[in-house]
């Protein structure tokens, strides 16, 4: 029974947006796992599965009668293709896109002193911390 | 351990119980401190505003910058365990 439902090429069609979409969604709920952040080892082969199980389905249309068939096969590809596309483009292309690395403050100089508000709204300044050594890290924010 | 972001102080205020940090998140909304490390990227928010790029400098007990990173890719960031062996190396 489950082997015939299988069988039927639209559920290739259904499966493979839902796949790619899952792959490249549940990227960012890996992404505090560092390994699978830095490559998606685990969402790329999702994504691609999705888009190859959306072209099986394209192909299993061919041989049907139904309009409707190849309708939907069209849109899964349609629909797995751009999410691989937008997928790729942000693990290759996007995050890579940064200025170039600037020697405003190079190794073996004193760190330029700041003064800034903390959460708290409490001044905090660099040479507070004199003394000490200090891991001064800039993140991008909008958490 | 010392953070800066363009973010508010309430915005920093939130994402350190969140995560349950126990460091300083520093807020630059100015980017005053952003450029005098000349780490901005502009229009690098998904709302196109100008951010910080991910960046990391270690500095000695003296304040003078001992080791630094840039990543390449703003998904790609320095890993912990690089930056605790960095800063064993120094005085």
């Amino acid at each position: 029974m489950a082997v015939g439902f299988l069988s039927r090429q639209y559920v290739w069609s259904v499966l493979g947006p839902l796949v790619a979409l899952a792959g490249a969604g549940s990227y960012f709920l890996l992404a505090p796992i560092a390994v699978l952040r830095d490559f998606p080892w685990l969402n790329l082969p999702l994504v691609i599965a999705g888009f190859l199980l959306s072209a099986a389905g394209l192909v299993a249309a061919e041989s049907r009668k139904g309009a409707w068939a190849k309708v939907l096969a069209v849109c899964s590809v349609v629909i797995s293709g751009f999410v691989a596309l937008a997928f790729g483009w942000y693990i290759f292309s996007a995050s890579y896109q940064l200025p170039q690395s600037t020697e405003r403050v190079p190794l073996g100089v004193p760190a330029p002193d700041f003064a800034l508000l903390d959460q708290d709204g409490e001044e905090v300044r660099l040479s507070d911390f004199r003394g000490r050594k200090v891991a001064l890290f800039f993140y991008r924010g909008h958490w | 351990m010392v953070a800066v972001s363009v973010d508010s102080p309430e915005d920093g205020a939130a994402l350190k119980k969140k995560l349950g940090l126990e460091f300083p998140l520093l807020s630059d909304p100015d980017r005053r401190v952003v450029d005098l490390y000349g780490v901005r990227h502009p229009s690098g928010s998904p709302e196109g505003g100008d951010i910080a790029r991910p960046a990391t400098f270690l500095l000695d007990s003296k304040g003078v910058v001992r080791w630094r990173d840039f990543t390449d890719n703003w998904r790609i960031r320095v890993r912990p365990g690089r930056v605790i062996e960095q800063l064993e190396r120094l005085d």
